[in-house]
């Protein structure tokens, strides 16, 4: 077990180089000469050599890249190029809602998918299940955006139930009722394909022979279905929620803007927007590091749910 | 005459395929003494996993009882609601033992929180899981599992095929059922392991008063095993004897020819087949399903059905041959 979790957390540490050494490439890869493409047509030779000097472009790319791990190692994300402020403090600022927004909505597409997905196992073949798997088909091919702007439609313009923007006064309450509709709109795709997952996979199980033998020896179906069935087929589910936090995290860009809310995804778009190469660097650096922790999070979590992967 | 147990009653079997329904068993009748072990022998896709399965109920949703009655100490248990069924006859009175104990076990468990689930239900929720830990160890002990303490917290994949399956009697003559349904359970092991399983299945038998339907196609394991042998064949039962007095004296020509395969260390001559291969559920035979492969059939095999009807005392079978 020790070793196994040992060996998990060593892998981070290639895949944060890889991830580095992507986005300080950016500065190179990007056509045309990056002080050009952040200054414009107006800006002036002395301009353009101090901006150079700044993203390290004036030096050798492995000497920049080397002053570039260094930083990231201080914890020094660099500055932003327009808001003249420390990458690291604007990305902590806004984190927290995109954290809360991406936990919020796996959760709900977690609850509502695996519910779905046992209730369609539970009834295979009759027509609950197919109006179930056809919940689920609608949903899985949702696309975030359509979702919002639908909940948006239905519950903030008809019905007056849900604020349509921003994130509240910063109260409990207030939090939790602006976060009803994104995390809503943010959950909706993944809610039908953990639903269709879940339902295969304990479809699979149920069908395996140890099932058998504990039917046979008068364990009620109930306890069978989500006490010995339920574990044993929840590892693919683990896996796809590891790999679904990226998946929302992106999903988070399209609801931060319709929602009007501050958070990770809304700023890395702004700041591409902008050419703010520094921030588009700190954000997907964040971002991939939720990424890689959610995952490191799963590959732990699939060594609960089998023994047999805590003795290798 | 000893009480009997179970009494089968012109049982048909069938499974649902493309939309049309396939017969699976057709005309069992069957009945099972207290305390004696009845083999079930046949090729694979006779039809044996699958009356097994009907009588526990563990058949799957395409398949449904056609015709017949399974009567289980004086009650229709097909009449039975499945929650009466799952309460008073499943880890009850009756458990199972399947082949392959690979897959018998859930891999996701200790064994001994398998153990327990058995003993709690069968307690009907009444006492708690530490107050049976000490009855599941005391079991472990018996089917000669080695610090029984020890191994409880382990999981399946750390014991071997031979323990699995220990553990598998285990669990089912905890519940101290009156009917064992053992579907091969020592087909999947090594021979020397095999010997061990069926040792330890005769002393529980006698301990625990048992009686077994022991499915198997290995007529050389049922000889020394059984009491009587019920000899199937696509989804009837062609011949029904006492153990001795079946291979002394088969009766019915699948029986003979079953018997000539098996392989005798003793002599040099080639192995034994049976011509031919048994009918596809489709597509069975009119008359006689053995006729086909039978060196003696004649005219009538090939119209009627024949019956399973006494021929000796204690001795059935279904042949024409023995009413020309």
């Amino acid at each position: 077990m020790f070793i196994y979790i040992t060996k998990r957390l060593l892998w981070v540490i290639p895949t944060i180089l890889t991830v580095l050494l992507v986005l300080f490439s950016l500065s190179y890869l990007l056509p045309g000469d990056p002080a050009d493409i952040i200054l414009g047509p107006r800006a002036t030779p002395e301009m353009a050599a101090e901006l150079e000097s700044r993203l390290g472009l004036d030096k050798p790319w492995y000497q920049s890249y080397l002053i570039y791990l260094q930083n990231i190692i201080k914890g020094d994300l660099g500055s932003s190029i327009f808001k003249d402020r420390s990458v690291l403090k604007v990305i902590l600022n806004v984190l927290p809602y995109t954290v809360i927004l991406t936990l919020a909505g796996m959760g709900l597409a977690v609850f509502n998918g695996i519910s779905i997905g046992l209730l369609a196992a539970n009834y295979n073949n009759s027509y609950f299940e197919k109006f179930l798997t056809m919940i689920s088909f609608i949903t899985a091919s949702t696309p975030t955006y359509i979702a919002g702007v639908l909940l948006i439609v239905i519950f903030s313009v008809n019905f007056n139930l849900l604020p349509s923007i921003g994130i509240g006064d910063g109260g409990l309450l207030e939090t939790i009722h602006h976060l009803i509709g994104p995390a809503l709109a943010l959950s909706v795709g993944w809610t039908g394909y953990i639903a269709r997952l879940t339902r295969s996979s304990m479809l699979e199980t149920l069908d395996q022979e140890f099932i058998q033998t504990e039917k046979s020896f008068g364990i009620p179906r109930y306890y069978i279905l989500y006490k010995y069935a339920l574990k044993k087929a929840i590892k693919p589910i683990i896996t796809v929620i590891g790999l679904g936090i990226g998946r929302l995290l992106g999903g988070a860009v399209f609801v931060e803007v319709i929602f009007n809310r501050p958070g990770l995804g809304r700023l890395i778009v702004d700041s591409v927007n902008e050419r703010d190469l520094p921030m588009v660097r700190g954000g997907v650096l964040v971002a991939a590091l939720l990424f890689i922790i959610a995952n490191l999070i799963a590959d732990i979590s699939y060594a609960y749910f089998d023994p047999r992967i805590r003795q290798k | 005459m000893p009480e009997k147990i179970l009494k089968i009653d012109d049982l048909a079997v069938e499974y649902k395929n493309k939309g049309k329904y396939l017969r699976v068993l057709q005309g069992i009748n069957l009945e099972l003494k207290k305390e004696e072990i009845l083999a079930l022998v046949g090729e694979s896709g006779s039809g044996k996993s699958t009356l097994g399965k009907t009588i526990l109920r563990l058949l799957p949703d395409s398949a449904r009882i056609k015709q017949g009655k399974i009567i289980f100490k004086d009650q229709d248990i097909c009449s039975l609601s499945e929650k009466d069924f799952n309460d008073q006859i499943r880890g009850q009175e009756m458990a199972m033992v399947i082949q392959n104990p690979q897959n018998a076990l859930n891999p996701v468990f200790k064994v001994g929180t398998q153990i327990l689930d058995v003993l709690y239900f069968k307690s009907k929720k009444q006492k708690s899981r530490k107050e049976l830990k000490k009855e599941a160890v005391e079991i472990l002990k018996k089917v000669g599992i080695s610090d029984p303490e020890y191994r409880f917290g382990e999981y399946p994949h750390q014991f071997s095929g031979g323990m699995k399956q220990r553990v598998m009697l285990a669990m089912a003559f905890i519940s101290n059922p009156s009917l064992l349904i053992a579907d091969e359970p020592t087909t999947a092991l090594d021979l020397t392991v095999e010997a061990q399983i069926l040792n330890l299945l005769s002393n529980l038998v006698e301990e625990y008063q048992t009686s077994i339907l022991y499915i198997s196609h290995d007529l050389g394991v049922v000889a020394g095993l059984s009491d009587r042998i019920a000899v199937m064949y696509a989804g009837r039962i062609v011949e029904v004897a006492q153990t001795r007095e079946l291979f002394a004296e088969p009766n019915h020509p699948y029986t003979e020819a079953l018997l000539n395969c098996l392989p005798d260390y003793q002599k040099t001559e080639e192995l034994q087949t049976i011509p031919g291969q048994v009918p596809d559920l489709n597509n069975y035979p009119t008359g006689c399903n053995f006729h086909p492969r039978c060196s003696y059939s004649f005219a009538r095999c090939r119209q009627e059905e024949p019956r399973l009807e006494e021929i000796d005392s204690e001795h059935f079978s279904a042949c024409f041959l023995n009413d020309p």
